[in-house]
Order: structure tokens, then sequence, then C-alpha cells
């Protein structure tokens, strides 16, 4: 097999991939060729292809094959030069220069020799000359040298294994994610980079406008310290304290993250629309919707408000009804759309403000909710002389917001705010104080006691403070108060994961997505884009965890009624 | 059945302790081992759970380990960076680690004789080592593999003596006071993952291979197998004999399965468990209770149970 002799040349690089493969792809082709020890050559590959096709006949088509076999040959005889293009490439391009300097400072001595040494083995083979003049171009073809080849060894491995029982194989998603360059595997560490193009784009123009140097050195420190930094237990205790830095410092547009972050967040000027909507018809939509809502069927409500706006898009009352309906609909990239819109519309709208808040809460973006916080107080009549007049807006940092809201608070010591104490629930969570959120949302429930959505908000603080039995309690109080209240299902499905109630967390969830999809029914149209898409993915955890794996064929089709059927569930 | 998640971590090896029934250790590694750091994490058997009793981390994958036979706290794991970290389970850091290899080490196993107390550690940077575990420094290190060595085994019967296997194909037999292999032979026209020993007859020796076959040799006469086991469609991660039963194999492969074999009846395997949805790469057979079974994946899944054709082999 032609790659057979890349791997004997470069054995022992830092490149399990190489290792798995060779693994993955030594098959009963190989029991048949007992002279030969490993066999070389052309015929050979389609031999092993024709064996495969035997072993599982219906997946395999010789047409696709030849082609894959084509490939493979020629992207074994272009894997070598392909170091060197990148460097050509680069050559004129300072920027990524001088990250690479700083990265290349990092290295272990170890890696540096052995990935050196087997360049070198490789220019003797091929018998390229580069000039390598300056000590950087060498730096940096270590660095992407590694990159490129574990890439193409991810692609190699995945061309290799039609197997239909991979599909599923979360290794197999991961080896997708490298070969298509979406996460890379450099020095040891893993980076996932969904928008690594647009951040180098980003980061280009930023520079055209500052100090070159600078942000240059400044954004390779970053970049090194997000990923040599101290190591952590959990990726995504590291994420977390990321997102903290930013949201406690003042850096902005040279952190890679905040770039990326502001593309993203302008995704958030349009709302959703769910596309065959048929409440659109409907004499007064937003009377029915208050309707269904008190009802407490949110998905029905939902589409009533989403046709009302779109009757009366300057109804400021229908946008806030849309928005909080989102949110307790588990749709919380919706309700910011929509809370947004009805902010612009109506800016002294504090149920608005402080939906905003929670729902940036909830979707990791930490600034925007200290900034929608700090709204609601400037719009409140009570508090607003707590605001410093000439407030800046960009620096509301958490701390801040903290103390005017606790300022807030001592105002009116006997009288408790509800409010203020929603306000303070959330920030505590923001800062990860658990305890003091739980105690600022009992103080909201002791004037408020039959809000569902204060009990839900009572329960996710308390869960995520490790207190899981207590916050299934709350949870079944909120959705004793409302059955339809689907964001406080999937939490308290969350709960029952983290109990290890598999199978009871199962059924909430379904009991959630069957509720979403209902909200369709008044037509009988099909269509599923009411459903959220954190349920489905909790579910598909879910579903592995119970060991169900032959679940999976439904949950990729979205097929609530085998799912129901599978698990006991009774549509009423 | 018992089972453990361990989110973020893909399992590597998983053993059973040696002195105590219940405890288990699970040598992982995130990212699936291909970067990263790595977690061995201390579980116990607790009324039919397994609990999490501690967790130590590293900073980089961890792909084997191996309990101590002298004292019940002490765990060795073999980890990317290419050394070996000698852990005391109460404590945080490793007491002490052990840097010689160039690359990844892939195999760890502790001596299963009484006379000494000694590590043999395998390499993908094609070397053997042996070490005396108060030592820092290696005692001997055997050069002999073209390949990566992917693992390396006391025998439970011979003094000083180990069996090696590489991609090269070949097992190899050494004698810690010899630096060259005693014995040298093919063993699969494929790379060779997993080697073990039977525990009741010295002369037997299985391995298995990336062309999913199991093979079992009579050392006195190694120019043909004296039994192969088929039925893996993927490579063989890992092969066991059993420490209660003569003939009888599990073997854990790369399509999802943890088999069992009967060796003395038949080619096809007792019984296949297909209770993991990634790779499954540990594997232990208990030494205090007959017929459990350990097995982890890289689905951060371990599973503690006992299968049901081995009940019936075993009569229990």
């Amino acid at each position: 097999m032609a790659f057979r002799q890349l791997t004997e040349a470069n054995c022992g690089q830092a490149n399990p991939l190489h290792k798995l493969t060779t693994h993955l792809t030594r098959d009963h082709a190989l029991a048949e060729t007992h002279g030969q020890p490993f066999p070389s050559s052309s015929d050979q590959l389609v031999e092993q292809f024709l064996q495969e096709t035997r072993m599982a006949p219906q997946t395999f088509r010789m047409d696709d094959l030849m082609r894959e076999m084509h490939e493979i040959e020629s992207q074994r005889a272009s894997l070598p030069p392909v170091p060197a293009s990148t460097v050509k490439d680069h050559l004129n391009d300072d920027v990524w220069a001088l990250q690479y300097i700083e990265d290349g400072k990092h290295f272990h001595v170890n890696e540096n020799e052995d990935i050196w040494s087997e360049i070198a083995a490789q220019e003797h083979n091929t018998h390229q000359s580069l000039q390598q003049d300056s000590i950087w171009a060498e730096e940096f073809r270590q660095d992407t040298g590694e990159a490129v080849a574990v890439q193409a060894s991810a692609n190699e491995l995945l061309d290799n294994l039609d197997d239909p029982q991979f599909q599923y194989s979360k290794f197999m998603k991961f080896m997708k994610q490298v070969g298509d360059g979406e996460a890379t595997i450099q020095d040891g560490e893993v980076s996932v980079n969904d928008e690594a193009v647009e951040w180098g784009d980003e980061y280009v123009n930023n520079l055209r406008t500052m100090n070159k140097e600078e942000t240059a050195e400044s954004m390779a420190d970053d970049y090194v310290a997000s990923n040599n930094g101290e190591y952590n237990s959990k990726f995504w205790d590291r994420l977390q304290d990321e997102w903290k830095k930013l949201a406690d410092t003042e850096e902005t547009a040279d952190h890679p993250w905040i770039s990326d972050f502001n593309d993203y967040y302008d995704t958030y000027k349009e709302y959703n629309f769910t596309e065959e909507n048929p409440m659109f018809d409907i004499l007064d939509p937003l009377s029915r919707g208050k309707d269904m809502l008190s009802k407490g069927d949110l998905p029905s409500a939902v589409l009533c408000f989403e046709a009302a706006v779109k009757k009366e898009p300057e109804n400021a009352e229908a946008w806030q009804l849309l928005g909080t309906t989102q949110a307790e609909n588990e749709q919380d990239p919706n309700a910011i759309c929509a809370l947004k819109r009805c902010v612009e519309l109506q800016p002294e709208n504090l149920t608005a403000l402080m939906g905003l808040a929670v729902s940036y809460t909830n979707e990791s973006y930490p600034r925007q909710a200290c900034q929608s916080l700090v709204n609601w107080m400037q719009r409140n009549p009570q508090y607003a002389s707590l605001v410093p007049p000439d407030f800046d807006l960009s620096g509301a940092h958490h701390k801040v917001v903290q103390d005017m809201f606790i300022r807030a608070a001592q105002l009116k010591p006997q009288d408790v705010d509800y409010e203020i104490q929603c306000g303070l629930g959330v920030l505590f969570n923001l800062s990860g104080e658990y305890d003091k959120a739980a105690d600022c949302f009992r103080a909201a429930l002791s004037v408020k006691s039959d809000d569902a959505k204060l009990w839900n908000r009572l329960g996710a603080t308390l869960a995520n403070g490790s207190n899981p039995e207590q916050a299934v309690d709350a949870y079944h109080r909120a959705l004793n108060l409302e059955p339809g209240f689907i964001r406080a299902r999937y939490n308290v499905g969350i709960t029952c994961i983290n109990l290890s109630a598999y199978k009871e967390a199962a059924e909430h969830f379904l009991l959630a997505l069957n509720q979403q999809a209902r909200g369709k029914d008044v037509k009988n149209v099909g269509g599923l884009s009411q459903m959220s898409e954190t349920i489905w993915s909790t579910l598909r955890m879910c579903i592995s965890l119970m060991n169900r794996s032959d679940l999976r064929p439904a949950l990729d089709n979205r097929d609530l009624d085998a799912l129901n059927k599978a698990l006991d569930i009774h549509e009423s | 059945m018992a089972t453990y998640l361990t989110p973020n971590r893909h399992g590597y090896s998983v053993r059973f302790s040696p002195f105590n029934a219940n405890q288990v250790v699970v040598a992982t590694s995130q990212y699936f081992g291909l970067a990263g750091g790595g977690t061995l994490f201390l579980l116990e058997l607790v009324d039919g759970k397994l609990v999490e009793r501690n967790n130590f981390q590293w900073s980089d994958g961890l792909f084997d380990c191996v309990w101590s036979e002298v004292d019940p706290n002490i765990v060795v794991s073999a980890s990317g960076d290419g050394g070996l970290q000698i852990w005391n389970l109460t404590g945080n850091v490793p007491c002490q680690t052990l840097n010689e290899h160039k690359k990844e080490v892939y195999s760890v196993d502790w001596t299963r004789t009484r006379q000494d107390q000694l590590i043999v550690s395998a390499s993908w940077d094609r070397s053997i080592k042996v070490w005396n575990p108060t030592r820092k420094i290696s005692l001997n290190t055997y050069l002999g593999h073209s390949q990566l060595v992917y693992n390396a085994m006391w025998s439970p019967h011979l003094t000083n003596c180990f069996a090696s296997v590489s991609g090269d194909g070949n097992l190899k037999l050494w004698n810690t006071l010899n630096s060259t292999a005693s014995m040298s032979f093919r063993a699969h026209d494929a790379e060779v993952l997993t080697c073990d020993w039977c525990k009741y007859d010295q002369n037997i020796i299985a391995t298995g291979g990336s062309d999913g076959l199991i093979r079992g040799w009579d050392l006195r006469s190694y120019a043909q197998p004296i039994f192969q086991l088929k039925g893996c469609e993927y490579a063989v991660r890992r092969v066991q004999f059993s420490p209660h039963c003569m003939s009888l194999l599990a073997g854990v492969s790369y399509d999802y399965t943890t088999r069992l074999w009967d060796f003395k009846n038949g080619s096809e395997a007792m019984e296949t468990i297909k209770h993991h949805s990634e790779f499954v790469y540990g594997l232990d057979w208990s030494n205090h209770k007959q017929g459990e079974l350990a097995d982890c994946g890289w689905d951060s899944l371990v599973h503690v149970f006992t299968p049901n054709s081995v009940i019936n082999m075993l009569n229990l």
C-alpha cells in the first residue's frame, strides 16, 4: 500500500493518527499475502478494497473505490511538498511570522528536534532544495508541518473508513473536524476554530489600523497564553475562565475571541421567523397569543406573537411578549432578537431589559448581560439615581454593576424589591456565587411565590451550584405552576442526568420536544423549526448514556414517534 | 453491570487492584489521546455501582497503567510525553517520574513473579526499558524491534522473562539479563498490538493483531500458532487470558466489541458484547472475583461486568 511507505519513513513522529490509520486499514487482505510483508503496489491496494467490498457489499461501489484509491494515491504523491508551498505563500506575510516566532519560543525541545530531523529526512528523500535563510521560516514550517500532517492523516483515516457503524462515532466526528481544518492539533493542544478564516481576516484588518508590532506580539501572547495556560481538568472550565477574563478586562479587538464574537453578535440583529406560520391568518394574533400564554401553551403562543409582529412591526408589546415567551420556550437566540427589537422601539421597557439580561447570561454573553442590567437600572425611576449620569456602557464591568444593584437593594431594606433581587441573582450567577444567587431568588420568591419563571431560575441556580436535589424541587414547583414551561422541563432533564436518572431525563426531554412540536398542529402543518437544538443534542447524549444506541437513527431523523414508542411516552 | 462515565476523557486502559477486589484504576486521555492531557481515575465498586474515589491529572495523555504488586497504594502510568509516572494514591502528584523514552510510552507492566519487583515499559521509540521502581534510572534498555513496540508483558511463570510485540509483526521474548532477544518470530502479517501469557501454562502466549486475529503460540514450537481466534472485524486492541480458567480469553477491538473465546472449543467467539460506542481499548480480568471483567473505551465509559457465557462456563 502506497501510504505504508510514508509512515515507515516518518515512523514515530508525533502523529499518532498515522498509527491509527494503519491499525484500522490493515484488514483481511494482508492475511492473504503471506509471502509479502507489506504490499506496496497499487494492485495490492485494489485487492484490499475488493476484500473490503466483500465484507460490506451494501455500502461499497467499485467506481467510488477506484476514485478514492486514485485520490489517495495522488494525496500520497502530493503530501511531501505541502509544507514547502505554505512557506512560500507566507514568505511575505510578517504577521504570521511574528506570531509563530512567539509560538516557537514555547516549544518543547524534544518535539523540535524530532519534527525538524524528520522534515530534513523528507527533504533528502524528495531531493527538494528549499532555501531556508531566515530562522522564522524554519520555525514556522515546523509548526505548520505538524498541523498539516495531522490534517492529512485525519482525511486519510476518514477516506479509508466507510463502515456505517463509524458514522455515529464521536471520534470520527472529531477527525472530520481536524480534516476540515476546523480543529487543529498543534503542540499537543487542540484548538477548535469555526471561524478561523474570518478571524484571520479580522486580525489582518485590525493590524492595518494599529501599531503593527505591538498588536502582533500581544495577540501572539494572548494566543500562546490561551494555549499554554494553566491546564484545568475540564476543557469547559478553561473556556469559562477565558470568558471571565474577557468580561473583566478591557481587552477588546486584540483577543481573537472578541473579534470572533463581534461577528457572531451581529447575527442577533435578525429574528428568525418560523417558515409556515399557521397563525398568520388569524384576526387578532396578539390577544390570541396572550390567551395561549395564559393556558400555558408556549409554542402556540410563540406562533401567535410572531404573526402579531409581522402584522405590526412597530408594536413593542408584541415584540416583548414574543421575546419573553421564546425564552420560556428554550429558544434564547430568538428571545434575544425579539427583546432587542422591543427595546429599540420602547427603550424604557423594563421587562424586556431584564429578560435580555437573563437570556444573555444563558448564552454566555456576560458583558451584554451587564449592559442590559445597567440599562434596566437607568430606566427604572426608582433607582436611576444610582447610576452615575456619565456612566459609560462599555465600562459595564460585572463588579461595578453588582455594586450598583447591592446599593439599590439597600435603599429599601424592609421592602424586598423582587426585580432588584432578580437582577442580583443574575449577577451572582454570572460570577459563579451560586449560594448568594439562590438567596436572592428565594427573597424574590417571598414576594411573588407563584412566578414559575422565578422558580425555574432558582432551580437553575441550585443546579449550577451543585445542589441537584433541591434544584429538582424548585423545577417541579415551576412545572406545577406552568406545565408547558419548556425551559423548566429541559432544566429538570439536565439535573436528572447529573443525578444519573437517565430514563427520567430522556422522558422529560421527549415531553418537552412533543410539546414544542405540537405548536405546529393547529393546521396540521409539518416542519420542525420550533424544536430547540439544545434539547435535541442533550437528548442524544442521554440516549447514549442509557446505552440505547439502537435509537440513533431515530434521533438523526428527528423521528419523535419512534422515540416516543421506544421510551413509552404517550402523547396525550 | 457497573458503569462509570469519564466526560471528555477517553479510556485507554483499566486494571483491577491486586489487593482490593473492588478497586480499579483507569488511564484516560483527552481528545482521544491525540492532544491535551490525561487523567488517572481511581474507581471503586460500591453496592454494584462504580464510584470515583480520586483522580490524578497529567499534562499529557495516559496510555496505560498498572498496579504495584507490593504496595496497595502505588500505581504506575505511561504517558504520551515518553515518561512513566509512579503515583501514590493518597497524594496528588506523582511521587516519582521516570523520563527516558523519547516517544510515547504505550505499555507498562509490573512483574508477576515474586522474585523481583520490576517495571517494564514499551515505547513508540522502538525500545523497551526495565526499571526498578525505587530508582530513577532504568536498569536496561532493549533494542531490537524495527517498529513501534505496542505491548510488553512479564511472564507470570518464568522469572526475568517478558514478551514484547510490535508494529513490525514480531513477537520477541527477552530475558532481562541479555540485551538481545532470546527468541523472535513473526506473529502476524500485520501490526501486533497486544500479547498476553496464559496463566496456567507457561509456554502459551496469545497475540492480537491489526488483522483482527488472535493467535496462540506454544513457545516450544513457534512455527505455527496452536490456535487462531477470529471474529473481530477490525484490529484487536487488547487480549487477556483469564486468571481462573486455562483456555478462556477475552479480547477488545476497534469494532466496538468485547469478545470471549474458549480456545479449546473452536475459533469462534463464545460471546460478543457490544456495549461501547467507540473503540474499546482497555480490558482486565479480576483476580479476586471469578469471571469479572472490566473494559473501557474511547466513548468515555468504563464497564465492570460478568459476561453470561463466563457464568455458565465457570459454573458460577
